[in-house]
């Protein structure tokens, strides 16, 4: 079992003697509630009532208890909340104060049971063709989105570095991404000679990988230097497309076909530009309406119309 | 710095088991310049020290002048380089490591040195720096601008939450990087950056908190308006002090204020001259010339999109 748990200072935080050693406690920086719980398909989120004000946490709770599917707590080791009771009405899902904790692992799941059990919101359409990973059946087919993942400016790069060390870098790159794509309940499925293709659940079900890609763009000057120890600029370059195709699991794709899978890989490779997401309008529902402003319509490509963000300048 | 008994006798043990008799004196002097072994035990210079009464009084002068970690580090060395071109295996090492990690420090690969166990506890002096001891630093200094708009013409609530949002982005980007805060006034705060590659880690804080300022501006801020700041990062000698006046007034504070003040503007970070030549290529090429009124040589950092 895993829990997230929304608080001040994330690297602040040490669960171990409250929660169950069995539990994964995945610990989040507060000011990003938003954004995260934008990205992540959580169903159930606790926020660490210390060091967050009454008022932050009422405001929190107004717009969690606005998203369908996902319920929420609160954990209180102090007993700063002085009136859990308000809590619930206004939406939490559980409280766990300073008379309930340490918790066991069986109280945490009857929380995240009776949180989701008058759950009725409906699953997206286009959401019912995709089972869950454990269900998925080898050769048949299920709607995905695709992101393909690549390091830009390549060739600056192999005369930088030299070929050998673009092939080291390209291997930690895949390695890096499909720990991200993990994180976001996606895999890393198919490698070609220029990058990663990622499949997630269609949207709805899936975190957003987009603004997964969107960050490392965003960040690409700190994850040169300090993830990949690069003394030279490097950039990154998305492809995102949203289709179907029969499952096949990593390692076994090479049979598969799809007309979706081959318009992914030629929209990265032929279409793709460095330092942008280049997307078709399939998957335009995936932006963030927040950050939607920042993408723009650029020509058809191979029939399908396309959205590419605005580059960061260097 | 207090240490558990059990630890201050594996010390002496390591001491009179590990390293020869004749190195003791060796392994002192690294570790407090010009020390007398034999004024400090008592015994005359044509005596002969027994090698139990060295370790001992070279151990209990380490706890006694808190330079307990650095001795142990020293240990750490002499398996790792040696000393003078000789190894000398320390097979206490391992228990060493556990014990110390009781006492709250773990041992960061990247300085070769035991730091504060971030989840136990985080001081301002990293638990290493002693007050009086002047070191180099590398500061970063941020303001939030327009803080008295900001706070005049939005709810206090929204306002707190805000800044409270900054001050904890800050802790992340400063902390993760091995810096620590040694000030928040509510509109601003002092980092402090010390071991490793201190101006590089400070502008890199620098720069992730605008990554993550831009990202909070469309997702998270209460405000209905973007919170900026301005950022410098500066680098200098300082006394250390946890009284934070005594901080401000020295020249290397002033300085990295005045840089930020006057020279960064909102939404930028500031570099000095003191700190450019001392980061890579690849992070000062991000960096641009700002032109200032007083004819400092600056240069500055800021997220720009195409078009905007």
């Amino acid at each position: 079992m895993r829990i997230v748990v929304y608080g001040g200072y994330a690297g602040a935080a040490d669960w171990s003697e409250l929660l169950p050693a069995k539990v994964e406690v995945e610990t989040m920086a507060f000011s990003s509630l938003k954004r995260s719980v934008e990205r992540r398909a959580e169903r159930f989120i606790y926020l660490d009532a210390r060091g967050i004000e009454k008022e932050a946490i009422l405001e929190a709770a107004a717009w969690l208890s606005g998203r369908p599917g996902l319920a929420w707590g609160i954990l209180d080791p102090d007993g700063a909340v002085d009136d859990p009771a308000a809590l619930f009405f206004a939406g939490a899902g559980d409280y766990l104060g300073p008379g309930t904790l340490p918790v066991g692992e069986t109280r945490l799941r009857c929380a995240l049971a009776r949180a989701h059990r008058d759950d009725e919101t409906p699953e997206p359409e286009q959401a019912r063709s995709f089972p869950g990973w454990a269900k998925l059946r080898e050769g048949k087919e299920y709607d995905f989105l695709f992101c393909h993942a690549a390091i830009g400016a390549a060739e600056r790069l192999r005369e930088a570095i030299g070929e050998k060390r673009l092939a080291k870098l390209r291997e930690s790159f895949a390695a890096h991404m499909a720990e991200i794509a993990e994180g976001l309940d996606g895999k890393a499925w198919i490698m070609d000679s220029h990058g990663l293709l990622l499949v997630f659940p269609p949207r709805g079900l899936a975190d957003s990988p987009l603004l997964a890609a969107f960050e490392l763009l965003l960040d690409r000057a700190l994850v040169g230097y300090e993830v990949f120890k690069l003394e030279v600029p490097l950039t990154f370059r998305f492809a995102f497309h949203a289709g179907s195709a029969p499952w096949r699991p990593p390692g076994a794709t090479g049979t598969v076909v799809s007309e979706d899978v081959n318009f992914i890989f030629h929209l990265a490779n032929r279409g793709g530009h460095d330092g942008r997401i280049t997307m078709s309008a399939a998957c335009a529902d995936a932006i963030p309406p927040q950050i939607a402003d920042l993408f723009q319509p650029a020509p058809a490509f191979e029939g399908h119309e396309i959205l590419i963000s605005r580059r960061f300048l260097d | 710095m207090k240490v558990r008994k059990e630890l201050v006798q594996l010390a002496r043990k390591t001491l009179l088991e590990s390293v020869p008799p004749d190195m003791h004196h060796r392994l002192a002097r690294e570790l407090f310049e010009g020390y007398d072994l034999h004024e400090a035990t008592g015994f005359p210079a044509t005596v002969p020290i027994p090698p139990q009464v060295s370790a001992q009084v070279i151990v209990d002068d380490a706890l006694r002048r808190d330079r307990f970690l650095e001795l142990v580090e020293l240990y750490v060395r002499l398996e790792k380089s040696g000393f003078m071109g000789r190894s000398y295996p320390i097979p206490q090492l391992r228990e060493i490591f556990h014990l110390v990690g009781l006492e709250g420090f773990t041992w960061d690969q990247h300085t070769g040195m035991f730091m504060e166990d971030p989840r136990m506890r985080r001081t301002a002096g990293w638990g290493r720096i002693l007050p009086g001891e002047e070191r180099r630093y590398s500061l970063l200094r941020i303001d939030i601008a327009r803080n008295s708009r900001l706070v005049r013409t939005h709810k206090p609530t929204e306002v707190r939450r805000a800044f409270a949002d900054l001050r904890e982005m800050l802790t992340r980007s400063v902390e993760d990087r091995g810096g620590r805060i040694w000030a928040w006034e509510g509109d601003g705060a002092l980092a402090a950056f010390h071991f490793g590659h201190a101006t590089t880690s400070a502008t890199l804080a620098g720069m992730a908190l605008l990554h993550d300022l831009f990202l909070y501006n469309r997702f998270d801020n209460p405000l209905e308006e973007p919170l900026r700041i301005r950022s410098a990062v500066h680098t200098g000698p300082l006394r250390f002090t946890e009284d934070q006046v005594e901080i401000r007034r020295q020249e290397t504070c002033k300085e990295a204020v005045e840089l930020e003040e006057r020279c960064a503007p909102p939404d930028w970070l500031a570099i000095s001259a003191a700190v450019a030549p001392t980061l890579d290529r690849v992070l000062l090429d991000r960096f641009k010339p700002i032109e200032t009124k007083n004819a400092w040589l600056v240069y500055g950092y800021t997220v720009k999109m195409e078009g905007s």
